[in-house]
């Protein structure tokens, strides 16, 4: 597999010069949000009745509404994204003027950040900033949240439970 | 069904790296082809047989239906095959 990912970096000029690696091919069985939560079976949309979203989350496309959803599975805000010891962090960006979310991503053990790119591949990246760049479709970052890599809330578990292991897929080109 | 082809082309060019589907959904082509009215059902179906994608937007307003059961809602594969069975139970897809 290439440790490169042309489409994605037409899109987002601020990652070959941040530093990024393809980490897998292209699927559209999840998404960002799912990817950062650790489910890679589904894709979780911001509304139940047209994707997953976690029991008990508010529901929309606000940002309140996907700071609801980590915390229903444990996270909590907090200041940044240094990389600290027994924590998994994961990022969100926005876009402002709407206070919308866009995107997530999760942080690795190595204190780099992972990314799933819409229906596109993961992307392994050396910064948040790395999405963030003069076509800003992603928007902004609106902050950082964590939770502890040793107790993953019972509401985790009832997420992954019904998931098999994950196989990548190749995902037909159009 | 040209016009139908070129947008989701376009559709797909512009928003496949977007990670919120509501996003994604209010794309000027994807509410074009929600315009076509019931016409673009079919086309949205046999659409999905090829290359399932974010069309449980489209398709729920267009019908005001949802087939899919709630625990197989996120589950791409569950929710184009239920989909893809509400047009085959009606003679809309083959």
């Amino acid at each position: 597999m290439s440790s490169r990912a042309p489409s994605i970096e037409k899109i987002f000029g601020n990652l070959s010069k941040v530093g990024y690696q393809k980490s897998s091919e292209a699927t559209t069985d999840y998404n960002c949000i799912a990817f950062a939560a650790g489910d890679v079976k589904r894709k979780w949309v911001g509304y139940r009745s047209l994707g997953f979203w976690p029991p008990g989350a508010k529901e929309g496309k606000h940002i309140s509404a996907l700071i609801d959803a980590f915390a229903k599975i444990g996270y909590e805000v907090c200041g940044n994204g240094e990389s600290e010891a027994g924590f998994e962090k994961v990022v969100l960006y926005f876009e402002r003027d709407k206070q919308e979310w866009t995107h997530a991503a999760k942080q690795l053990p190595n204190g780099k950040w992972t990314s799933k790119i819409g229906n596109l591949e993961d992307i392994v990246h050396d910064s948040p900033n790395a999405l963030v760049g003069p076509d800003r479709d992603y928007g902004d970052i609106y902050g950082f949240m964590k939770r502890s890599r040793s107790a993953p809330p019972p509401i985790l578990h009832s997420i992954r439970r019904d998931i098999k292991p994950h196989r990548r897929k190749h995902k037909k080109q159009s | 069904m040209e016009q139908f082809k070129k947008h989701v082309e376009a559709w797909k060019a512009e928003t496949s790296h977007w990670s919120n589907a509501a996003h994604r959904a209010e794309h000027r082509s994807y509410q074009a082809i929600i315009a076509m009215g019931a016409l673009a059902i079919p086309l949205i179906l046999g659409e999905m047989k090829d290359e399932p994608d974010d069309w449980f937007w489209a398709l729920h307003e267009l019908t005001k239906v949802n087939p899919v059961p709630p625990e197989n809602r996120g589950f791409m594969q569950r929710m184009t095959k239920a989909w893809l069975k509400w047009g085959r139970d009606r003679g809309i897809v083959s």
